[in-house]
């Protein structure tokens, strides 16, 4: 282990917070935890050590924050234009103070809903037509990330899928809808998951802040071996007790759903929007507007009947009614099951000398513990043998 | 207490989140009140908060200056400072309603109530949640032997993360006096204590490595005219739980919601599919934050005492306090990190 002094941005999210009680468990380690907001940061506050709410695209709060710092972890999330503005500042007053590496959270949305099957490795194409807004915005973080190493800043990024483990919000929905009724997979659940466990993860980032080569790349990071997901959802729901039931969802009606659609800004929904009655409502706060309005109404109520009924089919959108036990395919349980390639982490594991902290037994068994805690399974309860009698103390 | 009947004036301490989401506009909406000052250390905040409700209280960075013109002090600020500032409102016979928790310890909360009685002057405890329609009436039927004897109670609250108070307070146990069980759990083992009692026995364990705990489990046992009993209750400030209450009685088990407006829901035992929603049947209960106002300017002006006054308070405190003292390390058998640590 080197002696590094580590500074974690974004302290206080589940990534964030799973790395800085391993850092504190490691017990030699220099570190130093900053967060967005107070709301959140109660995995850390829980140990006696300062946590500091920090502005991250406040440059002379971030210069303060990385003095004298060598390793700096971005683990920060939040709206598009704080993701972007906040790296930009990180990165530059990283650079400027001489930082040794800075290790950037991807995610493996960079490759699109729908990855080609170049992308069992990172050199397969990133972007392209699935390419999700969040993807979007995390690929354009990339792009700065990579800058900023040719700069002469040492970068790593670290690619996860999604994230499971304890603490994963992400795993308790799952268990929770595995526990609530049929649970669709597509292929059959053939797909491989690609969650990665939260120790994993934190031991991938690890590896990074010790490691001396292998900056200015992109890891995947991943669970030792794939996992279809059947075999998860069944593992997952042995874990908790539950008997879980499956239906089938159709690979193609999945695809069609999260087909990128034609753009929502073309000129016919312009108009559309423009002649809604929620639009003319509201810009009829406006008395000038209301005005206009009011005229175009009424110069609309004077057209032929027909002319109006053929306007309005035209200007109207299909209005789609669905089966009463249709299933959504917007569920996010089943976009992410589109993935057909396991994304492994052999680069980092060559590269980096990559150990998995916990196999996918190990991982099984410790996210079933979790869950059973996290649904208050009658065992999670402290038992009242030897406990206190407390009537004489009222 | 007053006997006339003008607007009770009010100065409010502390200009943080509970006040300008809750306290304030109930202030601004009750007939029974009038906002006579705004009280913060960080003055600008005071003054952001009367801008924004177009209201021009007297402004003050602290107390003193405010009693004088005030017949009542609500105190909402960080938990440490309760007991000092509810100490001087009651001391000057102010009428004062503190948010929860009362006090930070028990020998506190105790000494704000006996300078109440001594003094003659009302002191409430911010536990809107009694306000709640459902609570109201789960606590009527409890009574009434309605449900039959209880068997047994499950409690779960949890949220993965949320409210971020202005000054930070709940960064430190100094200042906030614990963690999820103060923050979060004073609202149920008030309504625990008010429901049931006070527990015989209990066991209690939280995740706390020596800050304050983010999880919390405790094993409450009552035996009294309600029936003997076992309770559980979960605690989370990192999890999303339930958020429920359920009691089984003899004859019926009981959703209760951690929630304003959703209904009390029974099920009988022997007829488990049929869900009856309780209700007083009133168009509009009302907020409780208003309820909870009105209740202590009524108080203030008749006599009498409020839904949860201080020795609830107070009562509230000593539990916390037994539970800490009675503290165990509560297992993480997840935990890879820990495998094998004793921090």
């Amino acid at each position: 282990m080197k002696s590094h002094r580590i500074v974690v941005f974004g302290a206080s999210g589940f990534v964030g917070a799973a790395l800085c009680e391993r850092l504190i468990y490691e017990g030699s380690r220099d570190f130093r935890a900053y967060i967005h907001s107070t709301g959140n940061c109660w995995r850390l506050t829980r140990f006696a050590r300062p946590v500091e709410v920090i502005d991250i695209c406040d440059a002379d709060s971030v210069a303060a924050a990385v003095r004298d710092c060598s390793v700096v972890v971005n683990c920060t999330r939040g709206d598009p234009r704080v993701m972007l503005e906040g790296l930009r500042t990180m990165l530059r007053v990283a650079r400027d103070s001489h930082v040794r590496r800075f290790i950037h959270l991807s995610s493996l949305a960079i490759y699109g809903d729908n990855p080609a099957p170049d992308t069992v490795t990172e050199e397969g194409r990133v972007g392209g037509p699935w390419l999700n807004p969040y993807g979007r915005l995390k690929l354009a973080q990339d792009d700065l990330v990579f800058k900023a190493h040719e700069a002469g800043l040492p970068c790593y990024i670290l690619c996860p899928g999604n994230i499971g483990g304890p603490y994963s919000e992400y795993l308790l929905g799952l268990a929770k809808r595995l526990s609530s009724g049929p649970f669709g997979l597509v292929d059959q659940g053939r797909n491989p998951t690609n969650i990665v466990h939260i120790d994993n993860l934190v031991q991938a980032i690890i590896c990074m802040i010790d490691s001396d080569t292998g900056a200015g790349q992109r890891y995947f990071v991943n669970d030792s071996e794939p996992v279809s997901w059947y075999e998860f959802c069944t593992g997952l729901a042995r874990q908790i007790d539950c008997e879980p039931s499956f239906f089938e969802v159709p690979y193609e009606d999945l695809l069609a759903e999260v087909q990128p659609k034609n753009s929502p800004w073309g000129i016919h929904e312009h108009i559309r929007i423009a002649l809604s009655g929620e639009f003319r409502n509201a810009v009829s706060v406006l008395p000038v507007l209301r005005w206009a309005n009011t005229l175009a109404r009424n110069s609309f109520d004077r057209l032929p009947k027909l002319l109006q009924t053929s306007i309005r089919a035209r200007v109207q959108s299909t209005v789609r009614i669905r089966k009463h036990n249709e299933v959504s395919l917007g569920d996010p349980y089943l976009k992410v099951q589109l993935r057909r390639y396991y994304h492994s982490p052999a680069k980092l594991i060559n590269d980096l000398h990559y150990h998995h902290a916990v196999d996918c037994g190990r991982a099984l068994n410790s996210s079933g513990k979790f869950l059973r805690f996290s649904l208050c399974k009658p065992e999670t309860f402290p038992t009242l043998c030897g406990s206190v009698s407390s009537s004489a103390s009222r | 207490m007053r006997d006339d009947h003008r607007p009770l004036k009010l100065a409010i301490v502390g200009c943080g989140l509970v006040t300008e989401s809750a306290h304030l506009p109930a202030a601004l909406a009750s007939t029974l009140v009038e906002v006579v000052a705004l009280v913060d250390p960080v003055v600008s905040r005071a003054h952001q908060l009367a801008t924004s409700y177009g209201i021009r209280p007297q402004v003050s960075p602290c107390i003193d200056d405010v009693l004088p013109a005030a017949d009542a002090v609500l105190i909402a600020t960080p938990n440490h400072t309760h007991f000092p500032l509810a100490k001087q409102a009651l001391s000057e016979r102010k009428a004062v309603l503190v948010e929860k928790p009362l006090a930070n310890t028990y020998r506190e909360a105790l000494e704000l109530c006996e300078l109440a009685e001594d003094n003659e002057t009302v002191l409430a405890t911010g536990f809107v949640t009694r306000y709640r329609e459902n609570v109201v009436l789960l606590k009527e039927l409890l009574d009434a032997g309605v449900l039959g004897k209880v068997d047994r109670f499950n409690y779960q609250f949890g949220t993965a993360g949320g409210w971020a108070p202005v000054s930070g307070y709940n960064l430190q146990r100094k200042q906030s006096g614990g963690g999820v069980l103060v923050i979060s759990g004073t609202h149920f083992l008030d309504r625990m204590l008010h429901f049931f009692g006070w527990p015989d026995q209990f066991a209690y364990e939280d995740d706390s490595r020596g800050g304050i705990e983010a999880n919390c489990r405790a094993t409450v046992c009552f035996s009294n005219s309600l029936g003997q009993f076992v309770g559980t209750i979960a605690l989370s400030k990192t999890t999303s739980l339930a958020n429920r209450l359920v009691i089984t009685t003899e004859r019926y088990e009981c959703y209760l919601p951690e929630a304003d407006d959703m209904p009390l829901t029974l099920y009988r035992r022997d007829l488990p599919h049929v869900a009856q929603r309780l209700s007083y049947g009133k168009q509009n209960w009302g907020d409780t934050f208003l309820l909870q106002l009105e209740d202590f300017a009524y108080a203030q002006q008749h006599g009498g005492r409020t839904r949860a006054d201080g020795r609830a308070g107070a009562l509230c405190v000593r539990l916390v306090e037994q539970f800490y003292a009675r503290r165990a390390l509560m297992p993480e058998p997840w935990s890879f990190a820990t495998s094998g640590v004793d921090l």
